[in-house]
């Protein structure tokens, strides 16, 4: 059972996943005044959802929260609060709290401060306050209704209350009766029959959604001056038709799932022979059985109904928005991907066996054979469009970093998202978010000014910070984009020199200034805050990126800001490999390590140092020299391609073919191969889940022959080379000095 | 596949009965090959599938017994030459070589075994095999279980994987 409740919380929390970025650009919406009531009814359903669920695990400090936003967010709903600044602002802050509350459940994050929630608290009710009387949502529509009662509209979404299901033409059909009596349990847990209502509706296909007819069974409640305010005194009735696929009775059961311990209900087949329902429907047997009908005064079951029933038609117009979608294991995807990869190589091998010299000429056959290729690179596609993911939620993400970060540093900072929508590898966005977060701060921090250093520059107080994602040729471009004070390229000289990273009287370019604030250790700020300035961050994320198979580009005016342009791979699956070979074996390096493929002379450029390690000099450089196929332990190849083979052994031809490759850390090696053969995408997978990892591989990809090739770790490779793991400084010094 | 002599044949059939006579002790269908001049047996349900051998891309600084890796539907397997790795003479260029795919449901890899060919499918009763030292060195094996005249090594799967999984020393040591 544990093992159960472990599974349905992890749901639950993935699901919080979903409606807290929902919450939030419903908020963002909101604050930019592009907001309907349906955006309204989506914050409003996403903090309720939350609630309901923590309810259920009985996450009571969670629940606690949520009801009072809820409670003031309903205030919104109804419309007694205007949505301004300040209360949005509210709003948001109580968004960050929630979200830290959910990772406090799922132990995931810090505990809580409780004074901190007293006092986003104290915020949400003085809203409540402001909204009159509202009573909190999930109190309308059952609790008893004092005699100044203001009705309250609960929308229902779709429910066409204007069209009754007599008038469908579909009388004929059979119509299933679901009876259902909510306890005072129910209601404690946060739930509400409206949820049950929604999920009955949505059994239904969409043309039949207004066939469904609900009927409110008021007779168990008493006479007003009876009325116990925690007691549940309602029930309803509801016909749906039998839609044609045949709705079975296990689907509304699984409705009921979730409350069938606080929840009486009943289901019955109904042979349509009567059209007029309203009234019988409250005397249904099911419904007496459960509780003997009391007489109510008439004036309370009309205020009754009306609040538990939608008044309002036009708010319930539009439809909840189809989003249907499937969780599916990512092992499974990536075994499709697997075969799909297979059944691309095996296409492969037929249309060479088929058009080979000598092989039997037939265009009907190859005509054939297009169509399956084409197939082939569509299911490919489809396959991988299955990971994509869009950056929404990275970029959603990044709305709360830069909340706090400018709250911190005291400025106003707006952060504009654009092209959130673009896809990229979900393996991808995992990893962006620690960058993205790392180079939003560095903007607050020191790319945007003071508000008062603003003014004075003659912008608005209020600095912005673009963020986009499109694609490009293949790849994933995102920009970040401030209208700061741009990076004053003198200051960061003086503190590069007097940090050491470069040597003092040295005359450096613009760019060259720039590219500056990515070397290790540099750091311009002058005290060391919370949001950045500890030394790490330009540093940290350049590495991440290039990790990535990425790289990091700046562009910085002075008085207008800077412009950070990250151009990645769309995923982690696929990489840009060279192929080279090296003894008779196919090999690849990625290309974001590849500097430069060039021939050099054996006896002018190759050097051996005393310690019997070569260095080959390159247009000056010094680079130290790795022969790839000794450093493999790859065995010789005897006879065949005498040639090439010779070629990569010192001493006996001419020249060699050298790689220049570079690692992160900007250090360089020269790899000596037999030659280059090509350069392709290749899909990476793991040698390590079925042997152990070595030394100067990294992965492994399947060629398009089906036959296996090694990816190689250029990192490593250099570190074995060098020794170092870090040469640029040294370099740097050296070429600044010369 | 080649399938036992007849006269084997008969001969493990009358083992079969004899042992099914016994009270008590499960039954587990193995798979017969030979390394060299040797034949040792394997549980059938470990093994996913057999195929011929073709040549492995080499793996850098792998152990002796290490061919290489290959590409089974998107998967790379490594390919382990069983000869090596006990320490037989391998038939040189024999054309039954095949590459037997086992997977191991504890450390859910798998691997290729080279042998020098699959003789066939027998069933020995648990009880029957003759547990080995180890001290022997001969952690490779897990017993011995006689058909007929021949004695037939029973090969622990468990070992091979580890070592290609595990640490080099301990595989080069016995490669």
């Amino acid at each position: 059972m544990g093992d159960v409740m472990d599974d349905i919380l992890k749901i639950f929390f993935e699901e919080c996943d979903e409606l807290l970025p929902e919450l939030e650009s419903g908020l963002g919406e909101l604050s930019a005044e592009e907001s309907s009531q349906e955006t309204i009814n989506a914050i409003f359903r996403a903090v309720h959802s939350i609630k309901g669920g923590a309810a259920s695990f009985g996450l009571d400090r969670l629940v606690r929260f949520a009801h009072v936003y809820e409670s003031a967010l309903d205030g919104l709903r109804s419309g007694q609060v205007e949505p301004d600044p300040a209360i949005i602002k509210t709003f948001f802050l109580a968004m960050d709290l929630l979200s830290d509350l959910v990772a406090e459940a799922k132990q995931a994050g810090d505990e809580v401060d409780g004074g901190r929630i007293d006092e986003t608290v104290r915020k949400l009710e003085a809203i409540i306050g402001q909204g009159g009387d509202a009573p909190a949502a999930s109190d309308v529509g059952e609790t008893p209704v004092p005699e100044d009662f203001t009705p309250v509209t609960v929308d229902l979404g779709g429910f066409d209350f204007d069209e009754p299901a007599e008038e469908g033409g579909e009388s004929s059909r059979p119509k299933l009766v679901v009876t259902f009596r909510p306890q005072a349990e129910l209601y404690s847990r946060g739930d509400d029959a409206r949820n049950l209502l929604l999920g009955l509706k949505e059994l239904l296909p969409a043309e039949d959604a207004g066939a469904m007819d609900v009927t409110c069974n008021t007779q168990d409640l008493p006479v007003l001056s009876e009325l116990a305010p925690e007691e549940a005194c309602l029930g309803w009735t509801v016909r749906l038709p039998e839609p044609p696929g045949g709705t079975a009775e296990d689907d509304i059961q699984a409705v009921f799932d979730w409350v069938g311990d606080v929840c009486d209900f009943q289901i019955a087949r109904e042979e349509q022979t009567d059209d007029t329902v309203e009234a019988d429907a409250v005397e249904s047997p099911a419904v007496q059985e459960m509780a003997p009908a009391v007489p109510v005064p008439a004036e309370t079951v009309e205020s009754e109904a009306q609040a538990a029933a939608p008044a309002a038609p036009a708010k319930s117009g539009r439809k909840r928005e189809q989003n249907a979608s499937i969780r599916v294991d990512i092992g499974r995807i990536g075994m499709l991907m697997d075969m799909v990869g297979e059944m691309v190589i095996g296409q492969a091998s037929l249309e060479s066996a088929l058009t080979r010299e000598g092989a039997l000429y037939d265009p009907e056959l190859l005509k054939r054979l297009a169509v399956i290729k084409t197939l082939t690179r569509d299911i490919q596609e489809a396959v991988m469009a299955i990971r994509a993911q869009p950056v929404r939620n990275v970029f959603q993400r990044m709305q709360r970093v830069v909340r706090e970060a400018s709250s911190l540093a005291d400025k106003d900072v707006a952060l504009v998202l654009e092209g959130e929508e673009t896809e990229v590898d979900r393996t991808l966005i995992e990893n962006l978010t620690d960058p993205l977060t790392h180079m939003l701060r560095n903007a607050v921090d020191h790319g945007i000014e003071t508000p008062q250093a603003r003014l004075a520059a003659g912008k608005p107080a209020q600095g912005t910070i673009w963020l986009s994602a499109r694609h490009r040729s293949g790849r994933i471009l995102i920009e970040i984009r401030d209208d700061g004070g741009g990076i004053n390229t003198q200051r960061v000289l003086q503190t590069a020199i007097k940090r050491g990273i470069v040597p003092s009287g040295a005359s450096l370019g613009e760019n060259e200034i720039n590219e500056l604030i990515f070397a290790p250790g540099f750091s311009t700020a002058e005290t060391v805050s919370d949001l950045s300035g500890r030394g790490v961050g330009m540093d940290v994320v350049k590495q991440a990126i290039q990790n990535l198979g990425g790289r990091v580009n700046i562009k910085s005016t002075q008085g207008k800001g800077t412009l950070f342009t990250l151009s990645l791979p769309l995923t982690l699956a696929v990489l840009d490999g060279m192929l080279i070979e090296c003894r008779g074996s196919t090999m690849v390096v990625p290309v974001s390590s590849v500097v430069e493929l060039v021939t050099v002379q054996l006896k002018d450029d190759v050097y051996t140092i005393p310690d019997g390690s070569h260095v080959v000099s390159v247009r000056g450089r010094c680079i130290p020299l790795i022969y790839l196929g000794d450093e493999l332990t790859l065995p010789e190849v005897e006879s065949v391609q005498e040639e090439t083979h010779h070629m990569g052994r010192a001493g006996e031809e001419g020249q060699l073919i050298v790689l220049v490759v570079e690692n992160e850390a900007g250090a360089r090696a020269a790899l000596v191969v037999d030659g280059v053969r090509d350069q392709a995408q290749v899909v990476i997978k793991s040698i390590e889940k079925n042997y152990r990892q070595i030394k100067g591989v990294s992965a492994a990809t399947i060629l398009g022959d089906g036959s296996v090739s090694l990816i190689l770790d250029v990192s490593t490779l250099i570190v074995s080379a060098t020794k170092r793991v870090d040469t640029r400084a040294l370099e740097a010094i050296a070429e600044r000095a010369a | 596949m080649d399938l036992m002599s007849l006269e084997e044949k008969k001969q493990t059939d009358g083992q079969v009965n004899g042992a099914s006579a016994l009270p008590s002790g499960g039954r587990e269908q193995m798979i017969i090959f030979t390394v060299g001049d040797q034949r040792y047996c394997i549980p059938i349900l470990s093994i996913k599938e057999i195929r011929e051998f073709e040549d492995p891309t080499y793996l850098p600084h792998c152990p002796a017994y290490v061919e290489g890796a290959i590409n089974i539907r998107g998967n790379i397997v490594t390919v382990v030459n069983l000869a090596n790795y006990l320490g037989a003479v391998p038939e040189a260029d024999n054309e039954r070589r095949v590459v037997i795919i086992i997977e191991d449901g504890q450390n859910r890899a798998t691997c290729g075994l080279l042998v020098d060919s699959v003789i066939g499918i027998t069933e020995i009763a648990l009880d029957e095999i003759q547990p080995i030292s180890v001290d022997g060195g001969a952690a490779e094996l897990s017993g011995l279980v006689s058909i007929g005249e021949r004695v037939i090594r029973i090969l622990r799967l468990d070992t091979v994987l580890t070592r290609l999984l595990g640490d080099g020393a301990v595989g080069t040591a016995a490669g």
